[in-house]
């Protein structure tokens, strides 16, 4: 492969997750109950390990949450189709087994939104990703969801992450 | 649910790809053409890598073909669910750019069977894959498909794997 074609493919998009590879300290805040006009938080602690697959088409990550309810493992995949450039982010959690849909997206202008229509407690929703990087070592991600249709949303989960320099006790 | 012993997890079905963790090198024999009375079959090298994921109930594999139009590479990633005690198998290549829908089945008498249902060429057909392991050094996927609603199976990739020594 030439230089110039490593040079377009690294603008495509398919390298706009490299900055989360690797091991992140993170705290998690997450909306105690959704789309209920609920304002009370909870907060806990994660440790993510992520790596690329599919020679840089794919980023897998493996999240330890350790929640007020227990210990919970979450695994993302996320697919890259240099086709359509667009991403795409499936989640699955111990608790059972089955990778969810995906949230579909990508970056622009170093922000990056992901979107996905599915039904929580019986109603059509919309949901969003929200990733920005903020330099090397830190970065954020939110959920939000909407129950009209996009025109309003209610963040219900965030995690800023902080990159650990010693990743030894892994 | 009460809770399971953890030798009742390891009989539920949990810990049946177990033998497919590790090191591999791989043998594929490919049909040239699928689902068109093709017996043209094309053999490349390859290589797998499986560990496990989220505990005991996943794990993921990353799977290269050397062809002479360069290396095809694909991740598989397996799902357990407890309550079903089935396995989902989702697939997604360098050239898919998405996961595909899982493959669903399970192990019985040393045997994974599963099945899935996609549009292959406009078509829609049936997908079946058979794991078969042999020994602790060896074992056997195959894929195949039907276009007659599951009657006839055209068998149109197999891979054989080897243990890789460390």
């Amino acid at each position: 492969m030439t230089e110039q074609v490593e040079a377009a493919q690294d603008r495509d998009g398919r390298a706009d997750f490299d900055f989360f590879l690797g091991v992140w300290d993170s705290k998690q805040r997450r909306l105690t109950d959704w789309l209920k006009g609920c304002d009370t938080w909870r907060e806990f602690t994660g440790v993510s390990v992520a790596r690329k697959t599919l020679d840089g088409l794919g980023h897998m990550d493996e999240v330890i949450l350790d929640t007020p309810t227990g210990r919970v493992v979450g695994l993302t995949v996320r697919v890259f189709d240099p086709q359509t450039r667009l991403w795409s982010i499936y989640w699955v959690d111990s608790r059972r087994g089955v990778l969810q849909a995906p949230m579909v997206g990508g970056f622009q202008n170093g922000r990056g939104e992901f979107y996905d229509r599915e039904t929580f407690d019986g109603v059509n929703i919309f949901s969003r990703f929200i990733w920005t990087s903020s330099g090397p070592n830190t970065c954020h991600w939110e959920q939000a969801f909407s129950a009209d249709g996009g025109r309003t949303w209610e963040t219900n989960w965030t995690a800023d992450f902080t990159r650990r320099e010693d990743s030894s006790a892994i | 649910m009460a809770e399971l012993t953890a030798a009742e997890q390891v009989r539920d079905g949990r810990a049946d790809f177990d033998f497919f963790m590790g090191s591999w090198n791989i043998k594929h024999h490919r049909l040239a053409e699928r689902l068109k009375g093709c017996d043209t079959w094309e053999d490349y090298a390859g290589t797998a890598e499986a560990r496990k994921v989220l505990g005991d109930l996943g794990n993921t594999d990353e799977i290269t073909m050397d062809t002479p139009a360069g290396c095809v590479r694909g991740m598989t990633v397996r799902l357990f669910d407890p309550h079903t005690r089935l396995w989902r198998l989702y697939w997604a290549s360098n050239a898919s750019g998405i996961m595909d829908e899982p493959l669903v089945g399970r192990f019985q008498n040393g045997r994974g069977e599963f099945y899935g249902h996609e549009i292959v060429g406009g078509v829609a057909i049936f997908s079946r894959f058979i794991w078969t392991p042999m020994s602790d050094e060896q074992c056997r996927w195959e894929q195949a498909f039907s276009a007659d609603g599951g009657r006839t199976w055209e068998t149109n990739w197999i891979m054989e794997f080897t243990r890789r020594g460390e």
